[in-house]
């Protein structure tokens, strides 16, 4: 059943790599427009947790419900489906593709969808543009800033307007300058409604976009602040 | 399906070298198989297509004109399975018959039919050279090319009552059925009584079938009026017999070529896996399914096969109709022709089928990978793989840069493994290209009348002129007296028989022995006198003689016992060759028809035929250089172009192979270049490991390549019938074998040349930049 007013619940999750727990039963609810920052320390299992709500991994025990689809009964192809349709995905290393100019990198995710090569290139322009970085849109992923790649990385997140933008660790590799763009990015996506999960170890970045913060230590959730 | 075709068509764009590699691989691989396919498939189809653009005869059936009439065997083309017919063809046999000029003629009892034109709608023939006869004493002789020089000499009976005959041209008939034709009127001249009648059946798939076939036409016919018929089936055979010696090569080679290829692919499609892992991740992650990911995957090397594919069948497809129209040519078979459809479409589905299967396994590896993994740059270590050996070899006396290139190997074992399979395999076709050099050119130079040669006109010859014929002791002076003349040996050949062999016999006399003849002994030894005779591996099989067995000889009236002491390389089961004092014994008229002239070393074949020339003019004697190496040259050209190909294709795995270490070690080498290493010392230590590589490779595949070209010649020897003496077989010396072993490392080196320059070219803080 379609829960409307949550878009991601976690229900006693685990996760096990070889004899270690890397998420030790977490259950979590994210409602619809919340901007739910998860921080803590290395290995406490913040990246895993991503991973099980972005569809990239399976947990061992529990389960992971996004919008409404119960992602551990989903086979690879609808897994597939799911990221392409439901979420966006910002990485800290922007994880673009070296072989495709910046324009075609952020449309790909909207062809995937079968949007026309045209539509998609269109709409692809019109995000680079409110990025501020359309003049980019002929170079390669290999010639930008970081701050200009992680921007194409979330123009790319956003081309299929998802109900829910995972980000991990997305000010990571970025100066201060270019750190701070991309907080007012997400600070303005969420203002606009845009339900955010971040993973991340900057303060600064959670007490700046998130509605909520979410404290992992070995696995478990040991702190929740709700944020003004 | 278009985000599929965006990221494939980028990936093959923004790839260039491995997409050229690939490109290349296949094609090479391609032409080789097209090529072995081509010279596998010649052994049928050139016959079969000359055969069936010529209304090849399918049965040659001869009558005796006494018992049966021109109107009863027009009657035979409406028997039932006859599907056409051509005749009744009035035939002669003709008596000896030799050129005014001295030159060729015909041996006694050559068949000559009389037909009014070349066409008809059974056995049309296909003009050479020259024309069709116009008047009676007008022939156009059967044959091929070679045979052109005849047109225009006029051939004298040997036998009083026959007219002169004048070549007019040359025509060429798929199941040679006559030796000649004139016109039909000239026949009775000729004193023919036969008649020839030329069928073809609808159930022609064998001898016996054939033979069925023609006793049941001819049934009605007066019995004696069938005389013989032969079928096309031997003419085949004929054909096929001349490519049996080169099928076991062919066959090695194209497997050697296919072995290599498919793993070449393996090593390009895994190797584009492995370091397209992270861009693997990122596509997963926006969204790609399993199967779109194996689709790019398979798409990126799909692309450059298909058209390496496309040119490797053009490129195979003229090396084979090179091969196959000289063939034909030594075989006088009508042209035919034309690039065989089926053929190509077998090669493009085996390359195709072989690449996609190839390519789809890694290409699935990569859709079922996983994405966390994938784009994690912690979880893309690839461990500690490599790093004991480099602590190992970091501790000898070695430089570092050889002591870390002889590590790099040891880091991708898969990988290793399959480089090393790669050069290891050029090396092995290395070694069995050139000792099939060494072999052919042996065999080559043995076989008996080959190389500088000086003619005597036939007794009885028409004068030329003003020429004069010097006598035996003369002609030996003349011929002592040309500079660079080593030895001058007496030739004369005979027909004979054998007592209780109804076969007769080709008897080469020599007065003594010469080098070249000498090196055709297969087994036993050279005869030292009277008494003692050498003959064809052939007979010795067919009539199951053995060595030291005596048999008598017999010319007319005269006979002789003499011992088998040596058999030739030869799979002839009809030839002799003796001294002079033993044939002397039997044939009473022995003559010097020929001299085999040994050359000093380091003469000048052309430059000695020129001077023999003059030293010659004014006298009937001539000297010319039969090469006999046009299939030398043929295999050579074969051997060569399988083995620069095998070896390229090699070369190229390894430059994969360093492209790919490269790319993956960007990082290392930046951090090497950082702390000092020079860009000198970066070729190095890439040169070294496949250097490396290639002394492994090279100490396995060379003396696996002596093996197998061991193994090869003695299934030839067996093949043809005629045996494989030792030293045919035992080519490889000490300095060929140490040659042999630098192919390793220098198939190695070279494939390694420039990525390695590529990699001391890469900027430092671009590279330690690089995840």
């Amino acid at each position: 059943m379609v829960d409307e007013e949550h878009v991601v619940r976690l229900e006693n999750v685990r996760k096990e790599y070889a004899d270690a727990a890397a998420l030790a039963g977490v259950s979590l609810s994210i409602r619809a427009g919340e901007a739910v920052a998860v921080m803590g320390p290395s290995g406490s299992g913040k990246s895993t947790l991503l991973n099980l709500v972005a569809g990239l991994d399976r947990p061992t025990e529990g389960s992971v419900t996004v919008l409404g689809e119960r992602l551990e009964a989903l086979g690879e192809g609808a897994l597939a489906r799911y990221r392409r349709r439901r979420i966006g995905m910002v990485f800290q290393f922007f994880n673009l593709l070296d072989d495709l100019p910046v324009l075609e990198n952020v449309a790909l995710s909207a062809q995937l969808v079968g949007t026309s090569k045209r539509q998609a290139r269109t709409r692809a322009m019109e995000l680079l543009d409110e990025l501020g970085i359309a003049d980019r849109a002929r170079t390669y992923p290999g010639a930008l800033s970081g701050g200009e790649r992680q921007r194409v990385g979330v123009a790319r997140a956003l081309m299929n307007r998802p109900a829910l933008l995972l980000a991990d660790e997305p000010t990571g590799a970025l100066d201060t300058k270019n750190g701070e763009q991309v907080m007012d990015l997400l600070l303005d996506l969420n203002q606009i409604g845009q339900t955010l999960l971040l993973v991340t170890h900057d303060r600064r970045l959670a007490d700046r976009c998130a509605t909520r913060v979410i404290e992992l230590v070995d696995g478990r959730i040991a702190d929740e602040m709700v944020l003004s | 399906m278009s985000a599929v075709w965006a990221v494939t068509r980028a990936a093959v764009r923004r790839r260039k070298l491995q997409t050229f590699v690939i490109g290349l691989v296949i094609m090479l691989s391609s032409t080789t198989l097209v090529f072995a396919l081509g010279i596998l498939a010649a052994a049928n189809t050139p016959f079969d297509d000359a055969f069936a653009k010529a209304k090849g005869a399918h049965v040659t059936a001869a009558f005796d004109s006494t018992k049966v009439s021109d109107a009863q065997l027009r009657g035979t083309a409406s028997a039932p399975g006859v599907t056409g017919t051509a005749g009744p063809f009035p035939t002669a046999i003709l008596p000896q018959m030799d050129a005014t000029d001295g030159m060729g003629g015909f041996n006694e009892g050559a068949l000559v039919a009389g037909r009014a034109d070349p066409g008809g709608p059974v056995d049309r023939l296909s003009m050479v050279a020259g024309r069709w006869a116009h008047s009676p004493d007008e022939l156009v002789l059967n044959g091929g090319s070679n045979d052109t020089m005849m047109i225009g000499k006029r051939l004298k009976p040997a036998t009083p009552g026959v007219p002169m005959l004048t070549v007019v041209g040359v025509a060429s008939s798929a199941t040679k059925t006559a030796g000649g034709w004139v016109l039909p009127e000239e026949i009775p001249a000729l004193h023919g009584q036969g008649l020839q009648m030329l069928y073809r059946f609808a159930d022609a798939g064998s001898d016996a079938r054939l033979r069925q076939e023609l006793n049941r036409v001819t049934a009605g016919l007066q019995p004696g009026a069938l005389t013989g018929g032969e079928s096309y089936l031997i003419a085949k055979r004929d054909f096929q017999a001349g490519f049996d010696q080169i099928l076991p090569f062919v066959t090695i080679f194209g497997m050697l070529g296919a072995v290599i290829s498919v793993m070449i692919i393996v090593n390009v499609v895994s190797g584009a896996v492995v370091s397209g892992v992270r861009h693997i991740g990122v596509m997963k992650a926006i969204g790609f399914t399993p199967r779109q990911v194996t689709s790019v995957y398979v798409a990126m090397i799909g692309v450059p096969a298909a058209a390496g594919c496309l040119l490797g069948l053009v490129a195979g497809n003229l090396l084979a109709t090179t091969l196959v129209k000289r063939v034909k040519q030594d075989f006088s078979l009508p042209s035919s022709g034309g690039i065989s459809v089926p053929l190509n479409l077998l090669a493009l589905v085996g390359v195709v089928g072989a690449v996609g299967l190839t390519a789809f396994l890694p290409a699935r590896r990569a859709g079922g990978l996983s994405a966390v993994r994938a784009i994690s740059p912690v979880a893309t270590s690839r461990g500690g793989r490599g790093r004991g050996m480099q602590r190992r070899l970091a501790r000898t006396a070695l430089p570092s840069p050889v002591s870390l290139g002889l590590s790099l190997p040891f880091a991708r074992p898969g990988r290793t493994a399959l480089t090393l399979a790669a050069i290891g395999l050029g090396a092995l076709a290395a070694t069995f290209g050139l000792g099939l050099h060494s072999s052919v050119a042996k065999i080559s130079s043995s076989n008996g009348r080959s190389g500088v040669m000086a003619f005597m006109p036939p007794p009885g010859a028409a004068s030329r002129g003003p020429d004069i014929t010097p006598g035996d002791a003369q002609t030996q002076a003349l011929l002592r007296s040309i500079p660079g003349t080593a030895k001058v040996t007496a030739n004369d050949f005979h027909t004979v028989h054998i007592a209780g062999v109804s076969t007769p016999m080709d008897i080469d006399v020599y007065r003594g022995t010469y080098p070249t003849i000498a090196a055709a002994l297969g087994t036993g030894r050279w005869y030292r006198g009277a008494g003692e005779i050498v003959i064809s591996e052939g007979l010795l099989r067919t009539q199951h003689y053995k060595l030291g067995e005596t048999v008598r000889l017999q010319y007319g009236q005269h006979s002789t016992d003499v011992r088998i002491v040596g058999t030739l390389f030869n799979p002839s089961d009809h030839r002799l060759v003796a001294d002079w004092s033993t044939a002397a014994r039997v044939i009473p008229d022995l003559s010097p028809k020929a001299y085999v002239l040994t050359l000093r070393p380091g003469t000048d074949t052309a430059a000695y035929v020129h001077a023999a020339a003059k030293a010659t003019a004014g006298t009937t004697v001539d000297v010319e250089f039969s090469g006999g190496g046009g299939d030398k040259i043929v295999f050579d050209s074969l051997f060569f172009t399988f083995t620069l190909i095998l070896c390229l294709s090699a070369a190229l795995g390894v430059l994969n192979t360093v492209v790919l270490n490269t790319r993956e070690r960007a990082r290392d080498i930046g951090i090497l270049k950082s702390i000092g290493m020079t860009p000198r010392q970066v070729v190095a230590m890439v040169l070294t490991s496949m250097g490396a590589l290639g002394v492994v490779g090279g100490v396995i595949g060379v003396p696996l390549g002596v093996l197998i070209h061991h193994e090869v010649l003695t299934y030839t020897g067996s093949l043809i019938e005629a045996g494989m003496p030792h030293r045919f077989i035992a080519v490889y010396g000490l300095g060929l074998l140490a040659a042999l072993l630098v192919s390793g490392p220098l198939i190695g080196v070279l494939g390694a040349l420039l990525p390695s320059t590529w990699a001391a070219r890469l900027k430092t803080a671009t590279a330690l930049r690089s995840e």
